[in-house]
């Protein structure tokens, strides 16, 4: 494994230039991201302590705007963990090759698809042991694969579907399970079909295998860690 | 016992400003820097309790106006602010002697716990 793995740290990626270049700009944005909410949150903190600091009965709706400087910070709260997630992501282009928790891949792939998945009224459902699985993978390429196999079935899913993403360890092997009931339409449509070419097509070369099968109403991908 | 001074060191203008009045409404004394070589300045003419200072500064970097102020003044208390992430700055800027850390955008309330955590002075929690 370490032969495979010092030929994957010199081998570069397809497209690797601009893959870096997009990962620079998008950190680099989410700090700046972060200072932006750092400010909102700071600014809505002030006002509520000017709004505290009025004697009691001379502020008219003194709890409406303790609710929206609730919402503000609830808002903030949102923000700064896309921000971390999305800056996560964008580093995972640093390495080529890295122990990955695949718990926080998941959550981080789940909340970053969250708009995607809503936009189609499809549920992403995670699905953890607890135990805490780590995988050795290429960090950005683990997180582009689990990407592609979950359009595979958000691109041609009906609206109320749900996808489970089930993380496995076990003495065969550590696993990511994507299922999907047949009902939600996963593969019958052209969309699906597209997406299955791409997941053919996906390189297994980088430590992980994808398989793909159907059983009792389900279909599913799974892809199986072996380091 | 004295109140608090503390030096907000941040290249984000309205963000530390902001921060800055927050922290006077509870009787700390703040002043503010929008950059490494006017918080070195800062530190030397007013030493301060405590410095809040960010690792991203343009020009002279967190970590080495930190550096400088652990040389020059040892009894002033850094608390560096960092992103999300940046443990490996966080480990170092501790290994460089900053008394404590904290991950932007912070909690006010944990600043404030901090700061009064950091040195023996007064600082109100509450208004």
């Amino acid at each position: 494994m370490s032969g495979e793995r010092d030929t994957m740290n010199a081998e570069e990626r397809p497209g690797e230039d601009q893959l870096r270049f997009m990962a620079e700009v998008t950190a680099s944005v989410t700090h700046e991201m972060r200072n932006v909410l750092a400010t909102i949150r700071e600014s809505a903190g002030l006002v509520g302590d000017l709004v505290e600091m009025v004697p009691e009965g001379s502020f008219p709706r003194k709890e409406r705007v303790a609710k929206a400087l609730k919402s503000i910070e609830e808002q903030v709260e949102r923000g700064v963990e896309l921000a971390g997630k999305l800056n996560r992501f964008a580093h995972s282009i640093d390495e080529r090759w890295a122990q990955v928790s695949l718990e926080e891949v998941v959550e981080e792939i789940c909340l970053l698809l969250s708009r995607k998945a809503r936009n189609r009224r499809v549920n992403l459902i995670p699905m953890y042991g607890g135990q805490g699985v780590w995988v050795q993978a290429d960090p950005f390429y683990l997180r582009y694969i689990i990407c592609r196999c979950l359009d595979h079935y958000l691109e041609g899913m009906e609206a109320g579907g749900s996808v489970e993403i089930r993380i496995q360890a076990s003495e065969k092997g550590r696993t990511v399970k994507i299922t999907s009931p047949r009902s939600s339409g996963g593969v019958e449509s052209p969309h699906a079909q597209r997406r299955e070419l791409v997941i053919e097509s996906l390189d297994s070369s980088c430590g992980v295998e994808v398989m793909r099968g159907e059983e009792q109403g389900e279909s599913w991908v799974e892809l199986s860690f072996k380091d | 016992m004295e109140p608090c001074k503390v030096l907000l060191v941040d290249d984000e203008e309205e963000f530390v400003i902001t921060l800055a009045e927050r922290l006077r409404l509870r009787d700390i004394v703040v002043e503010v820097a929008l950059n490494g070589e006017q918080a070195l300045k800062a530190v030397e003419e007013r030493p301060p309790h405590v410095v809040v200072l960010d690792v991203l500064l343009p020009g002279l970097g967190g970590l080495e106006v930190l550096k400088r102020i652990r040389d020059s003044h040892p009894h002033v208390q850094v608390i560096l602010l960092t992103g999300r992430g940046s443990d490996e700055e966080a480990r170092r800027g501790i290994a460089l002697g900053a008394v404590d850390y904290l991950v932007k955008p912070v909690h006010f309330e944990e600043l404030i716990a901090k700061i009064r955590k950091a040195s023996p002075c007064q600082a109100r929690e509450t208004l």
